[in-house]
């Protein structure tokens, strides 16, 4: 059966005649990411340390996944998303109840001693998770996106001595890849808030059981500043309500809606295609990439 | 594109002044005991982060072709 038969689909508001598509293909990230985290635990499981945390990282994400679900079959009010992303991270507090401090480059070493898992994981967790649910809405954006924080945050695992995380992270990343081939321009599936939001879990979790807090929070400016930016307007998140959605011109271009966001500050500059600003917002999350793995190789 | 690339480079800003504002507090706040002081340093980098993406909005706004 497939999902727009079951009323799971969406329109594709960025093209001229709206066509609708599958929604929720993040479920399909969440089954290739529970598969293979299956697969290398079966292989490698040991009952260490390592292995464990491996596994309470993969239980928070692919729990986030299933909140995800539930929201894009029911949708969740905003009040309750928050206190089941804060449930689903309880796997990785559980994990890192032995850890107390967090790195910052040049600062060094904080003791925040139980404020750590208790406190900074399950917000890590819910923030990250809603940021990426926000810079979001074009074809291959969000799993680009992905793909490119997740593959970066792999690398700095391993080359900070993380092995078992750097796998969990190529994990996700490449489960990603193979979906953003059916999200691509133009989309044939959206990824729902099954993607978003795992994409966004997945990301904090990393950081978290490889301590490399401050590289995930430098992965993340691009949607902080997307967040920062609607935050700060007179009528904080009710602005598509208010100015409605993107437009699409007849030649292709987007018009921008009524309030500031960064997707809309690439369209005001110069007229340009849903594809063309997918790419340039990819290209932008690549240079935090890049600069998260600079900071994460000079200071660790 | 190079309007692309630019507003790119210029989404460096918020992140830029925000750590430079972060450090300078922490510097400032030496005699504060470490968790108020990293509460303290924490709310600086929200503020200058908040303060920095606004920037950016403001130049993206005068690099926008007047219709």
């Amino acid at each position: 059966m497939k999902f727009p038969a079951l009323g799971i689909s969406g329109i594709d508001i960025h093209k001229l005649d709206g066509p609708v598509r599958a929604e929720m293909g993040g479920f399909a990230v969440l089954i290739a990411l529970a598969a293979g985290s299956m697969v290398y635990l079966g292989v490698t499981y040991t009952l260490d340390g390592p292995s464990v945390l491996f596994a309470g990282a993969a239980l928070t994400i692919a729990l986030t996944g299933l909140v995800g679900v539930a929201d894009d079959l029911v949708e969740l009010s905003q009040k309750l998303k928050p206190f089941l992303i804060v449930a689903a991270s309880v796997p990785l507090m559980i994990c890192l109840l032995g850890r107390s401090s967090i790195f910052i480059p040049v600062i060094g070493s904080i003791h925040l001693a139980l404020l750590y898992p208790l406190v900074a994981v399950p917000l890590a967790i819910t923030t990250s998770a809603n940021f990426s649910n926000l810079l979001a809405g074009f074809n291959g954006l969000e799993a680009g996106c992905a793909a490119i924080s997740l593959g970066a945050m792999a690398f700095l695992s391993d080359a900070t001595g993380h092995p078992a995380i750097a796998v969990l992270g190529c994990i996700a990343a490449f489960a990603y890849i193979g979906f953003l081939i059916l999200n691509w321009y133009p989309a044939k599936v959206f990824p729902g808030d099954t993607g978003t939001l795992m994409a966004g879990a997945a990301l904090a979790a990393l950081g978290l059981a490889s301590g490399l807090e401050f590289e995930a929070i430098v992965l993340s400016i691009p949607a902080a500043m997307d967040f920062a930016l609607k935050m700060m307007h007179r009528h904080p998140f009710k602005q598509r309500h208010l100015f409605g959605n993107t437009k699409i011109r007849a030649d292709g271009t987007l018009e921008p809606a009524g309030y500031p966001a960064v997707v809309h500050a690439f369209m005001k500059v110069s007229p340009i295609t849903e594809k063309q600003l997918v790419v340039s917002l990819l290209a932008m999350q690549a240079v935090f990439a890049s600069l998260a793995i600079g900071i994460g190789l000079v200071f660790t | 594109m190079n309007r692309q690339a630019f507003v790119i480079g210029l989404s460096l800003l918020p992140f830029a002044l925000s750590s430079v504002a972060a450090f300078l507090a922490w510097e400032a706040a030496m005699a504060v005991e470490t968790v108020w002081r990293m509460i303290f340093i924490v709310l600086v980098w929200i503020g200058a982060f908040a303060g920095g993406t606004q920037l950016f909005w403001r130049v993206v706004g005068l690099l926008t072709p007047k219709p």
